[in-house]
């Protein structure tokens, strides 16, 4: 097991061992590393980054973090209108049929049928009906954070932008529907707009492909049937705060989620000053706070979306304040394995 | 054919540092420098062909407009490619 860690000061991968864990490798030093996510099916490791003066650039291992080459940038072309140029990464992942696909700020979705030689856009969703209505989330612009394709059909893709919404396609990006509907955006002067809902996270339940979890900006929603309809779950018996950025589904239980939540939208700081873990047996029913082994006075480490990875009963997570918690009992008891480090935008487990 | 000068910052991205390379326009010399590096143009244009906000590129010593790519060069010209320092 490794663990990869994008920091706003470069790519650090880490590795247990009896001692403790122990820096294996540190990449792109002094470069803001937005986002890290593994390709199971080639076994490729993808990261995005924006440099401060060169750009956002995409990098892929193909051996798991011993080296890394650079691809192609995705990017606009023919736009003359000076608007649209790709700022930052926020999202890649890839089918079994060796596509993938990123998420860029401004929210655009772009594919590579040739490990990032070259990119399209998708023009379905550039073009889609509603863009008025979208507006910037987790960052000044719109960003597209979430890519979930179905591990069976390759069809279908789910994608979360903030602040637009829950977005399906169902024949490979070529055309897109909303998918907001039992979302609720208390920001919104109509809180059930079909449009303009702000998702921080989707995550799929590998257990069972229908069913998705949500951390939203107003709280937590999960679907059963692919974002057709959304229930909320923010009222559940247990919840400290719905409020957070965060979402891990356990890989074998559709039952199981996590989040790493914080207080409110208002002041982003957590819990009452106390770095906790919700989770949920039930499907989000009834939740328990988890904080055994975590700091639990004057803490101010939030959890950005994508800095929570888990892999079978291994959860780990990064922080803002530069700190890294992992957890090998599925959350019960916590160990900060390392303190110091930049402030941590996303990470990512891989056996 | 024109000299090239990159900040060293920049050399972490290019072979090399100081160089002659024949091109008619700024464009076309950073399209002429993705022969040997592939992808450097876009450490310094946007998607829209504007110069990044953090990167100046002098002409003989004089700052080019971030809309300005396609000024044209001429043979013994200098450019200079660097970062542009944005206070602190």
């Amino acid at each position: 097991m490794k663990a990869f860690i994008a920091s706003r000061k470069g790519l650090l991968i880490y590795k247990p061992q009896a001692s403790g864990w122990r820096l294996e490798k540190a990449f792109f030093d002094g470069v803001k590393v937005s986002y890290v996510n593994y390709d199971s099916y080639a076994k490729n490791v993808w990261v995005g980054m924006a440099h401060g003066h060169w750009g956002p650039k995409i990098h892929v291992s193909k051996n798991k973090g011993k080296t890394f080459e650079e691809v192609s940038t995705p990017k606009f072309s023919g736009d003359a209108d000076g608007k649209n140029s790709v700022r930052d990464i926020w999202a890649i992942a890839a089918d079994k049929l060796g596509r993938v696909y990123v998420g860029t700020d401004p929210a655009e979705l772009f594919y590579s049928d040739d490990l990032g030689k070259t990119w399209t856009l998708c023009e379905g969703l550039h073009k889609i009906h509603g863009k008025d209505k979208w507006f910037g989330g987790g960052a000044d612009g719109t960003c597209l954070h979430s890519i979930l394709i179905h591990p069976e059909n390759p069809d279908h893709i789910l994608i979360g932008i903030s602040v637009a919404g829950v977005l399906e396609s169902k024949d490979r990006g070529r055309t897109w529907a909303y998918r907001n509907k039992g979302m609720s955006a208390e920001f919104l002067p109509d809180p059930e707009s079909e449009i303009g809902q702000d998702p921080h996270l989707i995550e799929r339940a590998l257990s069972n492909p229908d069913v998705i979890w949500q951390q939203n900006h107003c709280g937590i929603f999960k679907s059963e049937d692919q974002a057709q309809n959304w229930k909320d779950l923010s009222k559940s018996k247990g919840l400290a705060t719905a409020f957070g950025w965060a979402i891990v589904v356990d890989e074998k239980d559709e039952k199981i989620a996590y989040t790493v939540p914080a207080l409110s939208d208002e002041t982003r700081v957590p819990w009452k000053k106390k770095l906790i873990v919700q989770k949920t047996i039930n499907g989000g029913k009834t939740w328990t706070v988890l904080s055994s082994g975590l700091p639990q006075k004057n803490c101010y480490d939030i959890v950005y979306r994508h800095a929570f990875s888990g892999s079978g009963s291994h959860l780990l997570f990064g922080t803002t304040t530069g700190n890294i918690f992992f957890s090998k009992n599925k959350g019960k008891k916590w160990q900060q394995i390392k303190d110091s480090l930049p402030p941590i935008y996303s990470v990512k487990l891989i056996d | 054919m024109i000299k090239v000068v990159l900040t060293a910052n920049l050399h972490k991205y290019y072979p090399e540092r100081e160089f002659q390379i024949d091109a008619s326009s700024i464009l076309e010399l950073l399209y002429e420098m993705d022969k040997n590096r592939p992808n450097f143009s876009s450490y310094i244009l946007e998607d829209n062909l504007a110069i990044r906000k953090h990167v100046n590129i002098f002409l003989n010593g004089n700052l080019i407009e971030k809309s300005n790519v396609k000024t044209a060069l001429n043979a013994g010209d200098t450019v200079h490619i660097m970062q542009a320092l944005s206070g602190g």
